[in-house]
């Protein structure tokens, strides 16, 4: 004979966030959203998975491949800064979503930085939007040629490459979350509908 | 000269250097999260290629799509050469693309811009 607790009872927790979600990834039209901790292997993983939910829709190859470029630089600099945190000891999980409308992908991430980050960031980020396709272009070659190998990828190469291969502005916000640390989102857009020329200068 | 290959890997590409059948070839995926430790080895295998006496060399890239932190080491790669060809060494870069990849054309007129050693185009 059953339980009777586990028979039809209501829940002692409170789940019915459940269908909120569910309800919520709809309305916001999500493909995909992962919070926790991330780590090279996630993203291989993510990437894969969110790969086949574009091929769903027979989507064009030269959107996914954008697609693709612009997930593993965002996912690249969660990873590197969820290393630094977990240097810290600091177990801080950061958040990924894609979504998709009838024009657009939209690329989100979002995760922890320290405050002092927060204004050579807005800065950096800041004058990328302030660039044109050109003005990126040479900004990632002079990049190219004046990183140091530490820097891990370029000191902001990675930012530089988003805006150039989705064509879009980058969307920032920050939030404070207590005295030291602030919560980072980032939106990015990949049309679907126009894919972006490339750019050639001389 | 010992030759130096490296099988793919989900992240990381198919690398053949082989004096023996003249073949020096790069293809596939390159997205490593720490890219120098995957590219530093190589590059010293140029090097030592070079002081070994060989007097050129032809390398092409066949790659399907690279990260950042890959882009800054073909750079170093290229920035390599480039010494190499300074030298008195005769040096041909291959870049091989499909007709619609728009970023890896991209790229190559990137890296084309930057240096003076001959990056041809070769659209598959």
């Amino acid at each position: 004979m059953l339980d009777k607790n586990i028979k039809g009872e209501p829940p002692q927790v409170e789940i019915s966030y459940i269908f909120d979600l569910h309800k919520s990834m709809i309305k916001h039209k999500l493909l995909l959203v992962y919070e926790g901790e991330f780590s090279q292997e996630l993203t291989t993983s993510l990437l894969s998975m969110t790969e086949k939910k574009i091929d769903l829709v027979g989507e064009d190859m030269s959107i996914k491949r954008k697609i693709f470029y612009v997930m593993m630089e965002c996912l690249q600099n969660v990873c590197k800064h969820s290393q630094l945190n977990a240097e810290k000891k600091e177990n801080l999980n950061a958040i990924f979503m894609i979504g998709r409308d009838e024009n657009e992908y939209y690329i989100y991430t979002g995760n922890f930085i320290e405050y002092n980050e927060v204004d050579a960031l807005n800065e950096k980020l800041t004058k990328i939007n302030n660039l044109d396709e050109v003005g990126l272009k040479n900004l990632y070659k002079e990049m190219l040629q004046n990183s140091r190998l530490s820097d891990r990828g370029g000191a902001g190469l990675g930012l530089v490459d988003i805006a150039r291969k989705s064509g879009s502005k980058l969307y920032f916000d920050f939030n404070p979350v207590d005295g030291t640390r602030w919560f980072y989102s980032l939106q990015v857009k990949i049309n679907r509908n126009n894919p972006v020329k490339n750019v050639q200068t001389i | 000269m010992d030759k130096l290959i490296i099988e793919a890997t989900d992240d990381t590409p198919k690398i053949i250097l082989d004096p023996e059948k003249n073949l020096y070839e790069f293809s596939g995926r390159s997205m490593p999260e720490d890219a120098a430790e995957f590219y530093l080895p190589i590059i010293q295998w140029l090097k030592t290629y070079k002081e070994s006496g060989f007097k050129s060399i032809i390398l092409d890239f066949r790659m399907e799509y690279f990260n950042t932190a890959s882009s800054k080491m073909i750079w170093d790669i290229l920035h390599t050469l480039q010494g190499f060809i300074d030298d008195g060494m005769k040096v041909n870069v291959r870049w091989f693309y499909y007709k619609d990849d728009l970023e890896m054309e991209d790229a190559a007129n990137d890296y084309s811009e930057m240096f003076s050693l001959p990056i041809e185009k070769i659209i598959l």
